[in-house]
C-alpha cells in the first residue's frame, strides 16, 4: 500500500468518526478537527470524493470548526502548495451554505499561481488537462485547481445528534458556535498542557487579538471552564 | 445512526427485503437491476472503501411492484438503521445513457423471495463512469483503479459513437473519448 493510499485511509476513518459515511472503520478517538481539515487539503488531489463530501459536512456542521485555531494552523502549519486546496474546500462549502464565518479563513489561503487540474488523475495526459480546464467551475479557476462544480451529498452525512453521541467532546464547540472560546478550549486541549502562561500566549495560539482573548477567557471563567490565577490561565475542565 | 451500505450490509438489506416480501405472500417476481456504487461493490469492480449511500435501481419496475417494494424498503431502513431512500430509482433518468443491451448483460446476484437482484455489468459500469468523469473527477480515479481492458474500451467507444449519432442536438463526445483514450495502454486483458 503506498503512502498516499494509507494517508487517505486514515483521513477517511477520521471523517467517518465525524459522521461522513465512508466505508471504513471509525477512528478510535475524536480527531483534531482543525488539523484534519489541513490533512484533507493535502489529500484533496488524490481523493476526488473528499471535495463534495467534506464540503457537505461543512455545510451541515461547519459550526463545529474552531475558526481562530484553524486560521492559526493555516498560517503556521499548512504548506503554501496546499493552501489553494483548503481555500477551494472552504469557499465551496460557504457558497453552498456553510457558516459565512468560514469565508474569512479563505482569505488566509493563497490561490495557486500555476493552475492545474485538482485531481492528479487528470494530470496524466494533455487532453485530460484540457478537459479539466474546460469543465472547471469559476471558483476552482479562482483557486487555480480546475474541477467541476460539485453536488452536495447530504445523504452521506450523519446528523449532528450522531456526531455528538460519538464525539461528546465536540458539544461545547457547537454550543459556542465555533467562536473564539472554542479555539481557546481546543488550544488548551491540543496544543498546551492544560495551562497557558499568559493571555499573550493564548492570543498567539488562537491568532486573535489580546483584548478579544481576554474577553473570551473572562467568559470561559464565568462558564466554569477555566480558572485564572493572576496572569496565568489554567484549564478547569473540558466537557 | 444512518449506516453506509458496504457490500455486506447491502446484501443483508436486500436479503431481508426479499424475505419481507415473501412473508407478505408476494410471489410475482420483482426484478431490480442496480447501478452505481453498490453495483461496483457487489460486483467487486470497485474498492470497498468507495462511499455509497444507496442502491440505484436502473430498470423499470411496474408501479404496483414498486409500491410493495418501497413498503419493504422502509421497514428494512428502520430495522437496519439505513437512510430512508437506501433503495431508490432516481437514476432511471440516466437510463438512456447506457449502452444498448445493458439489461441483458446484467449480472445475477441472487433471488431473495420474489426479489430477483442483478447488477449492471462491469463494462456498463465502465461506460457510465467514462461519461460521468467529465463532471465528477473521482470517476476517473475509479476507472484508473478498475483498469478497463482494451476490449471493454472498444465497447465504450462504440457506445459513444452511438450516443453521438443519435443526439438530436448534435452533442459532441470528444471529452468522453479523451477520457477513454487516456485509459488505453497499460490496461490488462
Amino acid at each position: 500500500m503506498n503512502d498516499s493510499i494509507k494517508t487517505t485511509d486514515i483521513i477517511e476513518s477520521q471523517w467517518a468518526r465525524l459522521g461522513v459515511l465512508f466505508n471504513c472503520a471509525l477512528a478510535s478517538a475524536t480527531p483534531d478537527l482543525e488539523r484534519l481539515l489541513l490533512d484533507t487539503a493535502r489529500q484533496l488531489h488524490h481523493n476526488g470524493r473528499l471535495l463534495p463530501l467534506i464540503s457537505t459536512w461543512l455545510v451541515e456542521h461547519g459550526l463545529y470548526v474552531a475558526r481562530h485555531r484553524l486560521k492559526r494552523l493555516i498560517v503556521e502549519e499548512l504548506e503554501p502548495e496546499h493552501q489553494p486546496a483548503l481555500g477551494l474546500l472552504l469557499e465551496t462549502a460557504v457558497e453552498h451554505g456553510a457558516p459565512a464565518e468560514l469565508r474569512r479563513l479563505c482569505k488566509v489561503c493563497i490561490p495557486s499561481t500555476d493552475p492545474s487540474p485538482l485531481s492528479v488523475s487528470f494530470h496524466t495526459k494533455p487532453a485530460l488537462i484540457e478537459i479539466a480546464q474546460q469543465t472547471a467551475s469559476e471558483l476552482s479557476k479562482k483557486w487555480g485547481l480546475w474541477s467541476p462544480a460539485i453536488q452536495l451529498k447530504h445523504d452521506a452525512i450523519c446528523p449532528s445528534s450522531w456526531i455528538r453521541t460519538h464525539n461528546p467532546s465536540l458539544l461545547p464547540r457547537l454550543i459556542r458556535r465555533g467562536d473564539l472560546r472554542c479555539s481557546i478550549l481546543e488550544v488548551f486541549a491540543r496544543d498546551l498542557d492544560n495551562s497557558a502562561s499568559s493571555i499573550s500566549e493564548l492570543a498567539r495560539l488562537t491568532n486573535a487579538t489580546r483584548p478579544a482573548v481576554y474577553d473570551a477567557v473572562e467568559s470561559l471563567v464565568c462558564e466554569g471552564e477555566l480558572i485564572q490565577h493572576s496572569r496565568q490561565v489554567v484549564l478547569l475542565s473540558v466537557a | 445512526m444512518p449506516r453506509n451500505l458496504d457490500q455486506h450490509l447491502a446484501l443483508e438489506a436486500i436479503r431481508i427485503t426479499g424475505a419481507y416480501l415473501d412473508g407478505q405472500g408476494i410471489s410475482k417476481p420483482i426484478r431490480i437491476i442496480i447501478a452505481g456504487g453498490v453495483a461496483g461493490l457487489l460486483g467487486q469492480y470497485l474498492n470497498q472503501s468507495r462511499t455509497t449511500a444507496d442502491c440505484d435501481v436502473l430498470n423499470n419496475v411496474d408501479d404496483e411492484s414498486w409500491g410493495l417494494l418501497q413498503e419493504a424498503v422502509a421497514k428494512v431502513a428502520g430495522e437496519l438503521d439505513l437512510p430512508k431512500g437506501w433503495l431508490n430509482r432516481e437514476s432511471r433518468i440516466y437510463q438512456h445513457c447506457f449502452a444498448i443491451g445493458w439489461e441483458d448483460r446484467a449480472v445475477e446476484i441472487g433471488r431473495f423471495g420474489p426479489l430477483d437482484v442483478r447488477i449492471i455489468s462491469r463494462k456498463d459500469l465502465i461506460a457510465s463512469k467514462i461519461v460521468s468523469a467529465i463532471t465528477r473527477q473521482y470517476d476517473l480515479e475509479d476507472l484508473q483503479a478498475i483498469k478497463p481492458t482494451e476490449q471493454e474500451l472498444d465497447f465504450v467507444s462504440d457506445h459513444l459513437d452511438r450516443l453521438e449519432a443519435e443526439d438530436l442536438d448534435a452533442k459532441c463526445y470528444n471529452k468522453e473519448r479523451a477520457i477513454l483514450n487516456s485509459l488505453r495502454g497499460g490496461t490488462h486483458e
